[in-house]
């Protein structure tokens, strides 16, 4: 460290993954990062690459067997067998002889062959989209960083001892972190590296405690004792907070902790107002391992499977069989209730290296999702078969993002028509009656919701798209992000023209934006009459606690005045007014 | 990664060389990486093939060991 102090309230941002408040000491995991240099080196050079590959093999294999011997005591079988494979891995003759071999070949130094080596079957394996072969990657990169340490000479990390309860932070955690520090005494864990699916976020999310991940540089800005908050709600990290600030947090933890156990009553009471109109409450899948946690949030269903993490995680496209895979997983694990699944929405402010697109001026504006889908019918097809194929399992609805006109409807039909043929001459079964739906996050398609209605089985109105189309914001843009409204009058109106168009049509209609999972929207959702509300999974019980107090038809006369509003804060302050005096509600 | 290891342990015991294939890909039975990623990649069926003095053995021993074994997540490609 160069610093002697990390100073006060310094704030940091990364990737929210795992909800909570967490208040606590640092425990720096230590020498977790490693670096690998690529230098060539000559031909006489290599006998002593080698040996300083054979020597590290050996000081790590010791290490390992040490660990093993603590884990053992620690964790019983579950993390001696970790490493147990651990020293396989290390072990493995082929990857070795690989190593020596490309050593020789590429001359090069023996960390750096030896990272590229163990790179190739990583990659092999990550392309799968499966929680166990992820796990496993995880054990490969845990071997590589402690081999690479150990040809290098830098310190190791044999093991941390927590002496109290600790925020542990790392570069990127690995198993064998999780295996041996103490549970009991981690309140949260921080990351420079990952995003939702790396093994700090997943464990976080099993553990129940706080996780932001992708911090980019929190090893460098904190040391081992100084204190940090983390919102795993925001993804806000501040280090050694002022009295000020840590008095806020240290009351909204206790808030949060207060609601989270008033909110658990919720779980498994129906959605329901007082006066008897049911809401389908359903979740936002992000991935495939926040299935448990949307149901022990108590949700219904998922209202929005965004499918798109298939895609991002590869240099390669996902095989039908691996969407078929995922898509069956998580409609049998929600059956009988109904699986939402939004076909591929890629482009826009979300790139995928398995499918280079060209340089866009204006990429929202651009060429994505259904764009890209009708465009590509080889690419749309295979998802659309994985899809139609997981339908025979489960209550699985098909979700088309990115309508703008009438035209991608039957364009996109006609494909689902083809594929549905070409599954019936194979004879591989289908539910043919699946329900297609269409995304209302344009404003022309909110406009022409009625036409669009006709066509299709229900529709889903995305509002953060939606906002931004109408008002022409661009919230990430820090100049113009406070133009982003949170309950925009014109929104509001084009919302109830879709609810109305479509209830007159006959489908149903629901909401899986932000807003849905906004608890000031809830009232005025209600109101317009949605059928449905998809919402992130932290949201949940609080939106149903809402709907649960009150009834229908006051909801309905709120919304209507609401609707008279001229401006998104008339609104705001309308809204949070009735529910302190009426409901004895605060929302933040 | 319990009944790969099982499998790469036990096949170290043996003075054979052992091989798995599937699909027409083959792979050496004592690297754990290896058959890690053969068994990620699609297939029905894992032949066990085996060259040298204790060669019998070793394919009884392996195929008894996956037969009761390998029930687990890492032949769940085959199992379907």
């Amino acid at each position: 460290m160069k610093r002697s102090s990390a100073g006060h309230n310094i704030k940091l941002n990364g990737i929210a993954a795992s909800a909570g408040i967490a208040i606590g000491k640092v425990f720096k995991l230590s020498g977790d990062v490693i670096k690998v240099e690529e230098r060539s080196i000559s031909s006489d050079q290599i006998a002593h690459e080698v040996k300083k590959l054979i020597k590290a093999l050996e000081v790590t294999k010791r290490e390992l067997a040490e660990i093993q011997k603590q884990a053992k005591t620690k964790t019983g079988k579950e993390g001696e067998d970790i490493f147990d494979a651990h020293q396989s891995i290390l072990e493995d003759h082929v990857v070795i002889e690989e190593t020596i071999e490309q050593i020789k070949e590429q001359k090069k130094n023996a960390d750096f062959i030896y990272n590229q080596v163990m790179q190739g079957f990583q990659d092999s394996l990550q392309t799968l989209d499966d929680e166990y072969f992820r796990g496993r990657v995880a054990d490969i990169k845990d071997v590589k960083r402690r081999l690479i340490k150990n040809i290098q000479g830098g310190e190791t990390r044999l093991l941390n001892n927590l002496t109290q309860k600790a925020v542990i932070i790392a570069y990127d955690l690995t198993p064998s972190d999780t295996v041996l520090l103490d549970r009991q005494k981690i309140i949260a864990f921080l990351t420079d590296k990952g995003g939702k699916t790396s093994h700090a976020a997943i464990m976080a999310r099993s553990m129940g405690i706080p996780s932001v991940v992708g911090l980019e540089n929190i090893t460098n800005s904190v040391r081992t004792g100084d204190t940090v908050i983390i919102d795993g709600i925001s993804g806000a990290v501040i280090v050694n907070p002022t009295s000020s600030v840590l008095n806020k947090f240290l009351k909204l933890r206790a808030e949060y902790d207060e609601l989270t156990k008033d909110l658990s009553k919720f779980r498994n009471l129906p959605c329901r107002t007082l006066d008897g109109k049911d809401v389908e409450l359903s979740a936002n899948l992000d991935f495939l391992d926040e299935i448990n946690s949307i149901i022990n949030y108590g949700a219904r269903g998922v209202g929005l499977f965004r499918t798109e993490y298939l895609y991002l995680k590869s240099d390669k496209l996902p095989t039908e069989e691996q969407e078929f895979a995922e898509y069956l997983k998580t409609a049998e694990k929600l059956y009988p209730h109904p699986v939402i699944i939004r076909t591929l929405d890629i482009g826009g402010d979300k790139t995928a290296r398995c499918l280079p697109m060209p340089h866009e001026d204006n990429p929202m504006l651009g060429w994505r999702a259904i764009r890209i889908c009708l465009e590509n019918p080889k690419l749309f097809k295979s998802q659309l078969r994985a899809i139609l194929r997981a339908s025979i399992k489960g209550n699985v609805k098909l979700l088309l993002p990115m309508i703008s006109s009438l035209d991608e409807i039957y364009k996109a039909k006609a494909i689902i028509d083809q594929v549905k043929g070409d599954l019936t001459s194979q004879n591989i079964p289908f539910d043919d009656k699946i329900e297609i739906g269409a995304m209302i996050e344009i404003p022309s398609a909110a406009i022409m919701a009625d036409a669009i209605a006709e066509e299709v089985d229900f529709l889903s109105i995305g509002t953060n798209d939606l906002i931004q189309y109408t008002a022409a914001v661009d919230r990430t843009n820090l100049r113009v992000a406070h133009l982003y409204d949170r309950l925009p009058p014109a929104v509001l109106r084009l919302v109830k023209n879709v609810v109305d168009a479509g209830h007159r049509k006959g489908v149903w209609v629901g909401m899986c934006g932000e807003m849905a999972g906004d608890p000031l929207a809830t009232l005025i959702l209600l109101g317009l009459g949605l059928d449905e509300l998809s919402v992130s999974p932290a949201m949940l019980l609080e939106v149903k606690k809402i709907i649960r107090m009150v009834t229908f038809s006051d909801s309905r006369k709120i919304a209507e005045k609401a609707l008279q509003m001229k401006t998104s804060m008339q609104i705001e302050r309308y809204i949070r007014n009735v529910m302190t005096t009426r409901y004895k509600l605060k929302i933040n | 990664m319990q009944p790969a290891n099982e499998f790469v342990k036990l096949a170290k015991n043996f003075k054979s060389k052992i091989f798995i294939s599937k699909n027409g890909k083959k792979v050496d039975g004592k690297s754990l990486l290896s058959i890690l990623t053969l068994v990620a990649s699609k297939g029905v069926e894992l032949e066990i093939i085996a060259d040298g003095s204790d060669e019998n053995d070793a394919v009884i021993k392996l195929a008894n060991l996956i037969e009761n074994n390998f029930n687990k997540k890492e032949i769940k490609n085959e199992t379907k």
